[in-house]
């Protein structure tokens, strides 16, 4: 009898021990990647598209592991406050010792975040898709570790040129309103500048502070000058005051175009359907264009179609750009991790620098731009809500519908 | 049975103890002042009647029933009006407002258009002045609207803190006339404060004399006025 | 500067005043009854958005009819937030009133994150983008409703002010709360009462909020340091000034956005140099007496 409870004594310990052991090793040997988004306060429409998409990707990630290890990304907030996000990227340095950062939404955060990164060395590894600053390309472009997979703001504001001319009646008069902090002055700086040169006429560039509750002065002055097209550069909150008050004052440019905060779904949501209709923003990439599986890859890498389908059963709501591109940003850094075959810094860039591949957001392959050494994902598409649906308008070759234009006056929807 | 009775009251302000074992009683129908040097705890002992501080022990009766636990504002609903010192009027409001408040408890409301007639009968200053700010108002004609906000309350208990404090002697001679007329007209009962010892005594039926808190002379105003103890409290010497 | 266009920055101004009216005399009258400043004052707004936005969103209550909820909703939420909270700081210093009420605010975030996500929220009514076109004017039919609602409630807030025996006891006690006291005054119901109406009225502009704007649950930053400004401007405690306020700075953030070129950008900085002229001119603001 005492035998019979000395052994089941001794199991129960063997038991428990098996049961903890593994567990407090894994949680030693997990791959920690760090992720600062702006999860609370005026970006989080898109933070948290972009965190669903990295979390998407950790999951699948860890069906299999890498080098035989757990992925874990820890979210950081930092509420679009540049202070707050720079002790975040401490903290995931000098706390949590992350093998890089990935994601990442805003170039005021992104400036201020790899500013702080220069008085570490190495400097950390980032895949970044919140950068997309010119300023921070020039600034930062140069250090390899940093993969940029957001486009640089010219190619914005380039594709937007190009759209416009490519619109018949072609529009004459351009009025561009800007939030006014680094994001949005410095791409209304360049699209002027573009529009200028391609002949269009910039009736004025005028800046707002982001989040305020009432743009109907800035859009009264806009009304006043009747531009062919009111482009405004900012941020989502923004976008629902511009289409809510613009509809209020009965001002009706020909065309109502932003940039790429148009395309969420809060968006939609927040202004309805028929308010949001034949306005015209700018993407990345949307969920209808239909780019194959990866043929490395095609388990973390599947058909456009089929990684949208998976996203949309697990969320229960459309992917937005940031969604994809956080998610391809997060497996770019692991499928590197993995070749690497190490944690080594200079080795995972190494391998990522390798990397060639079809993804459901387009070809991935690191390339020099203007000025950075690595940068993916150089081609920009135009959308337009059509019925509460996004249509891609431009360019014509990946186009999935006609654009609906001039923009009809509000008093005739 | 007294109309106010304070029994073995022990007052504090946090550590400080001001008032030590104070044990008096008003006579309903009577005038009785409340005598002392600076300090000596007097507004103190009004202010735990009303309940503006609460005693750390001790009782509070008011027609024979405990009021020391009660809220203020049920204090007064029982019959105490209580002019504060320094007049405080609402200054920023009218005359008429700063009277009106004075019969926000139900028992003043009820009476409201009787009690100020009777005020302004008593004060004709003050219906002259109804739509005036209170803070424009002379010193005087402050203390007056004080003291008639307090009786808007219809009290059967007036408590006032020294009410002739930097006013002019003709002011003073009006207001001592007035609480002998409310004395002996509507039998009213008046607990006063006041620093000016002959004055007072000679208005009051009963005197009390505190010297750092604690009760030291009590008696016929009469007596008190005479008595030798007095001039030592406030002459300290014999 | 065309007639139509002045006509039209007046009209916006006016809309804009009226919101900011509505978040400020609530604040100023907590101020001026409890000498309390309510940093919390904003989530109240936000509340009220989230309140009127579920309200619609889950029974389809219109933000019309949902306002009477939300102002019993708030004026509970104020009732309950002095009697088991702010009532302990009354006596306190003022940096544990501050604390208490930042806590307060953070708390309210917090809770609305967690409930509700960081999404942009909106109520889609016929009217809630939809204007009255008068001649070349442009009314917006859900700032219009943000205009009279403020009028109306404003209004009704004077009456009682004015016009009622607790209106009366609640100025006493804001200008003397001892000598009030000794009036007979319930003070610590006239608390409750100012806490109240605070959070209804900052709970109603949430409503016009969520009808005209969106909200999000750090909006009430937005609006609370805005409600501050107008306070200030107006004088502490200063119903009459923060009315006076609100209508100065919701038209001059108007004129400035209108009329010159990055005015937009510009009108909340010249708001706060209004703001500071005034302070270096008058210390106590526009309209306040300390």
């Amino acid at each position: 009898m005492r035998k019979m409870t000395m052994a089941v004594g001794l199991g129960l310990l063997f038991g428990s021990l098996g049961m903890v052991l593994p567990v407090a090793w894994a949680a030693e040997e997990e791959i920690r990647i760090g992720a600062v988004w702006g999860l609370t306060g005026p970006q989080a429409g898109v933070s948290q598209e972009g965190r669903r998409g990295m979390e998407m990707a950790q999951d699948l990630l860890n069906k299999k592991g890498v080098l035989g290890r757990k992925i874990r990304v820890i979210f950081e907030d930092d509420k679009a406050d540049p202070a707050v996000a720079v002790s975040a990227a401490e903290k995931l340095i000098t706390q949590d010792k992350v093998v890089a950062f990935v994601g990442g939404v805003g170039s005021t955060i992104c400036n201020a975040m790899l500013g702080a990164f220069e008085k570490y060395t190495p400097k950390p590894l980032g895949t970044l898709t919140g950068c997309g600053a010119t300023t921070i390309e020039q600034r930062f472009g140069k250090e390899r570790g940093y993969f940029f997979v957001h486009p640089w703001e010219y190619y914005y504001q380039t594709t937007m040129r190009d759209f416009l001319l490519s619109v018949t009646p072609r529009p004459q008069t351009v009025f561009i309103a800007h939030e006014d902090r680094l994001y949005g002055t410095s791409h209304s700086k360049m699209a002027e500048e573009y529009f200028k040169e391609a002949g269009f006429k910039v009736v004025a560039r005028e800046s707002f502070k982001s989040g305020a509750p009432d743009l109907t002065p800035l859009l009264t002055r806009a009304k006043a000058m009747n531009p062919d097209v009111f482009y405004w550069i900012a941020y989502g909150a923004d976008a629902v005051l511009v289409t809510k008050q613009g509809k209020e004052l009965n001002f009706n440019p020909r065309m109502y175009a932003s940039t790429v905060q148009l395309g969420t779904q809060e968006y939609r949501d927040a202004v309805g359907k028929g308010n949001a209709e034949t306005f015209v923003g700018i993407t990345v990439w949307e969920p209808i264009a239909a780019f194959p599986a990866s043929k490395e890859w095609p388990e973390v890498f599947p058909s456009t179609r089929d990684w949208v389908r998976d996203y949309t059963t697990r969320f229960k709501r459309e992917p937005h750009y940031y969604s994809i591109m956080s998610y391809v940003a997060l497996v770019a850094t692991a499928k590197g991790i993995e070749a690497a075959g190490s944690l080594e810094r200079d080795r995972v860039l190494g391998a990522m620098e390798k990397i060639n591949t079809m993804t459901p957001m387009g070809p991935l392959k690191f390339s020099p731009s203007k000025f950075a050494v690595n940068h993916a994902f150089k081609q920009m598409m135009i959308f337009q809500w059509q019925k509460g649906e996004k249509v891609l308008v431009f360019p014509r070759d990946v186009a999935s519908g006609m654009l609906m234009h001039p923009f009809p006056a509000w008093t005739q929807r | 049975m007294p109309l106010l009775e304070l029994e073995a009251l022990d007052v504090c302000y946090g550590d400080l103890q001001v008032i030590w074992a104070l044990s008096l009683a008003v006579e309903r129908g009577t005038i009785a002042c409340l005598l002392g040097p600076n300090g000596s705890g007097k507004s103190t002992i009004m202010n735990s009647i009303t309940g503006l501080v609460r005693p750390r022990a001790g009782a509070i009766r008011f027609q024979g029933e405990r009021i020391d636990r009660l809220p203020t504002y049920e204090i007064i609903e029982r019959g105490i009006a209580h002019v504060l010192e320094r007049r405080r009027v609402f200054p920023f409001m009218s005359v008429l407002d700063n009277l009106l408040l004075g019969s926000f408890p139900p028992r003043g409301k009820a009476k409201r258009s009787d009690q100020l007639a009777r005020v302004f009968a008593l004060f004709p200053v003050l219906a002259q002045r109804q739509a005036q700010l209170a803070g424009t108002l002379s010193g005087g004609e402050q203390q007056m609207l004080a003291i008639g906000r307090g009786l808007m309350a219809r009290p059967t208990l007036l408590l006032v803190d020294e009410p002739f404090l930097g006013l002019a002697p003709v002011v003073i001679r009006e207001l001592l006339d007035i609480f002998a007329r409310l004395n002996r007209e509507e039998g009213m009962t008046i607990l006063l404060v006041e620093q000016n010892v002959e004055m007072a005594l000679g208005m009051s039926h009963r005197g009390f004399v505190l010297e750092s808190g604690r009760l030291v002379i009590q008696g016929p105003a009469r007596e008190v006025l005479e008595s030798v103890e007095l001039r030592q409290v406030f002459l300290g010497r014999p | 500067m065309s007639l139509a266009l002045l006509a039209q920055a007046t009209a916006n101004g006016l809309s804009l005043a009226g919101l900011y009216a509505l978040v400020s005399v609530g604040l100023t009258l907590v101020f001026g009854v409890m000498r309390i400043l309510n940093f919390a004052h904003g989530e109240f707004v936000m509340l009220g958005a989230y309140a009127s936005f579920w309200l619609f969103t889950l029974w389809g209550l219109d933000p019309l009819a949902s306002l009477a909820v939300v102002l019993v909703l708030m004026t509970g939420l104020g009732a309950l937030i002095q009697t088991t909270l702010v009532k302990r700081v009354l006596a306190a210093p003022h940096l544990n009133q501050i604390l208490l009420t930042f806590g307060i605010a953070v708390t309210f975030q917090n809770l609305a994150l967690l409930l509700w996500t960081g999404d942009l929220r909106a109520i889609k009514v016929w009217y809630s983008a939809s204007s009255l076109t008068l001649g070349p004017v442009s009314l917006s039919l859900g700032r219009t409703f943000g205009i009279g609602l403020a009028m109306i409630l404003t209004g009704l807030l004077y009456l009682l002010l004015f016009r009622t025996e607790y209106g009366r006891a609640l100025r006493a006690v804001a200008q003397d709360p001892e000598a009030a006291l000794v009036m007979g005054i319930p003070i610590q119901r006239v608390y409750i009462l100012a806490m109240a109406i605070g959070a209804a009225y900052a709970g109603a502009a949430g409503v016009v909020a969520s009808v005209s704007m969106f909200t999000y649950p750090l909006i009430g930053f937005l609006f609370g340091l805005k409600a501050f400004c107008v306070v200030i401007l107006g004088g502490l405690g200063s119903v009459f000034g923060a009315t006076v306020a609100s209508l100065i700075l919701g038209l001059v953030e108007s004129f400035v956005g209108t009329f010159f070129a990055q005015g937009s950008s510009w009108a909340e900085a010249i708001s706060f140099v209004i703001l500071l002229l005034v302070l270096l001119l008058r210390p106590k603001g526009l309209f306040g007496v300390e």
